[in-house]
């Protein structure tokens, strides 16, 4: 109860800013990277400059999109406060952002000590993020879907890079351990144990009512999120055990069970109130028909040995997943979340008295839906560039370049929206003032 | 056990689908249904705010002594969407599309973030709180959100 006494005190704009803003700056770099390395990338999932692109789109991309938007919805959703969110955000955002850096340049250079500290840096940024949001959320019962996503995904967050930081120090071969074994473990809590599980909880709130469709079934909200959990934790035990004839069974229900989340969430908004689809909405879209086209593809390689074999499929599924899944949605939701919260701060600035101008004109439509465009051109490319990597690679890399340099160019339109308006704000309330002294 | 929530959270969401239908009327540059759809969302809104400061606050403040605390937050988010309701009200009549929208989506996501931190936090509280006192709050509270109470302030 303590927690709800401030339940507004939502954190100051420059604390989920600061990683809004990176999260571009690394898409950027990963499309920097594919330029730089051309058509050797696509050989396979294990080459360096792939795993480095990995990274840089999952910890410096998605993960600091899901920091920021952690720190500004806890308190919305579940009335949990974090303590001193200026100092935790300043903090979390460097490590995490260095360690990003630190782990693309392992891959790319292969020198221990380089992995040594991006474990380091990563594993201190995001135990000190779960160690203040744990602190917040202690204590709150999870009384829905939302709340409970949210913790579990808490403890996915941490075994990914559990395991992610294993890996990083075992990678010279000194430990001795199974290192592909532990790769596909790290790889299955970080897409479906922290992402999947926090998507699908901030889905349950936003999708129902930001597009006005139905609530999501109780019946699949209230398993969803330990129904994958508990998946997850048999499939990695099993496959640890080694016992191989039940972990691709296991595997492949966590997979189905992620294709009737995206299902349902397609099934949804095409019952969708909504006059007309915004970038956000189409944005949601083609992020759910990505993550199905995903796992259809899973599951389509783990059945059919032919398709299996080839050294495409993962790389697709990668693609898709990331640039075509979580990518997507997560810019969708930039846009709603960071004008909202432009507005939002400017309005409490100014005190009902001064009202800002709506959010719509926050950052322009034209430039959110060109932009959109861009990034569905540099998807759909660096899928054509797996199957025709010296066609492809260097339009896949400038596409991914431009939609990423626009992205930040909206963002930063925001900001310094923020910026005219809060000076005009704060001029108009002197002015008032001066003018009420003065009749006194 | 859920009373409150669910009579609250049920009205929150017919509050929406005013907002969906005049959001296609405007699309549709139907002026005139939008023009006469706009009033059912605002007696809704206005109806709702009413039945919380005045009826379901009050009682929830004193029972707690939490003055200060969630309903206050409550309080000046109401006035907020007074105000968006009121630029989307003017958008309306001067049928500026542009102006009409980016003010209903404020209002839209305004309404929406407020519902969450109601319904998950605040009517759990009060179903808590307020459990012994059903009988006479559940009936003043339909009556207001219906607005056959005095005319909303």
């Amino acid at each position: 109860m303590q927690a709800l006494l401030s339940f507004d005190q939502a954190p100051p704009l420059a604390a989920p800013l600061r990683f809004f803003l990176t999260a571009p700056l690394f898409a950027v770099l990963a499309a920097l990277l594919v330029l730089w390395s051309g058509p050797e990338l696509f050989a396979s999932r294990w080459t360096g400059a792939a795993l480095a692109l990995t990274h840089l789109i999952t910890v410096g991309f998605m993960l600091q999109v899901m920091l920021g938007a952690m720190l500004q919805i806890l308190p919305v959703v579940a009335g949990a406060n974090i303590s001193r969110p200026q100092l935790l955000a300043t903090l979390v955002h460097l490590a995490v952002a260095a360690g990003a850096l630190l782990l693309a340049a392992g891959f790319l250079s292969y020198q221990p000590l380089l992995f040594e500290l991006a474990a380091l840096s990563i594993g201190c940024g995001v135990a000190l993020f779960i160690f203040g949001a744990g602190h917040a959320l202690y204590g709150v019962p999870s009384t829905n879907p939302t709340i409970l996503g949210l913790k579990l995904s808490l403890i996915g967050l941490a075994v990914t890079v559990c395991l992610g930081m294993l890996l990083a120090v075992a990678l010279d071969g000194a430990l001795a351990l199974p290192l592909m074994q532990l790769t596909s473990i790290h790889l299955g809590w970080g897409f479906i144990g922290w992402s999947v599980v926090l998507l699908a909880a901030v889905a349950f709130v936003v999708v129902p009512m930001f597009q006005m469709t139905p609530a999501y079934p109780e019946w699949f909200t209230r398993r969803f999120s330990w129904s994958l959990f508990a998946l997850l934790l048999l499939w990695s035990s099993v496959d640890i055990a080694g016992w191989q004839w039940s972990s691709p069974w296991l595997a492949a229900l966590a997979v189905l069970t992620v294709a009737a989340f995206a299902a349902l969430t397609l099934q949804l908004q095409s019952r969708s109130k909504r006059a007309r689809f915004d970038a956000t909405q189409h944005y949601w879209r083609v992020a759910m028909l990505s993550t199905l086209a995903a796992c259809s593809l899973w599951l389509a390689a783990s059945s059919w040995p032919p398709l299996g074999e080839r050294s495409e499929w993962p790389l697709l599924c990668g693609v898709l997943a990331l640039f075509g899944g979580f990518m997507s949605v997560m810019i969708g939701m930039l846009y709603k979340i960071v004008p909202f919260l432009v507005w939002s701060h400017l309005q409490n600035l100014g005190r009902g008295r001064v009202l800002p101008p709506n959010m719509n004109k926050v950052i322009a439509g034209a430039q959110l839906d060109r932009q959109m465009q861009a990034h569905f051109v540099a998807v759909a490319l660096l899928l054509a560039a797996v199957l025709w990597p010296e066609w492809l690679t260097y339009p896949a890399g400038l596409a991914l370049l431009l939609a990423n340099a626009w992205l930040l160019r909206n963002l930063l339109a925001a900001v310094a929206f923020y910026r005219r308006q809060r000076l005009k704000i704060v001029e108009t309330l002197t002015l008032t003032s001066a003018a009420a002294a003065a009749a006194r | 056990m859920h009373e409150i929530s669910e009579l609250m959270t049920q009205d929150h969401r017919s509050c929406d689908d005013f907002l969906a239908a005049i959001e296609k009327a405007v699309a549709d540059e139907d002026w005139e249904l939008a023009q006469t759809e706009f009033p059912r969302l605002r007696d809704a809104l206005l109806n709702h705010f009413e039945a919380e400061e005045a009826i379901l606050f009050p009682l929830f403040e004193k029972r707690t002594g939490m003055y200060q605390g969630p309903t206050q937050v409550m309080r000046s988010e109401h006035m907020q969407m007074r105000q968006l309701l009121a630029a989307a009200e003017t958008a309306l009549a001067e049928r500026d599309v542009e102006d009409y929208s980016g003010n209903a989506e404020t209002l839209l996501i305004m309404i929406q973030q407020h519902n969450v931190k109601e319904e998950n936090i605040l009517y759990p509280m009060c179903d808590q709180q307020l459990a012994d006192q059903l009988d006479a709050l559940l009936p003043q509270l339909q009556k207001q959100l219906a607005g056959q109470a005095k005319t909303p302030a």
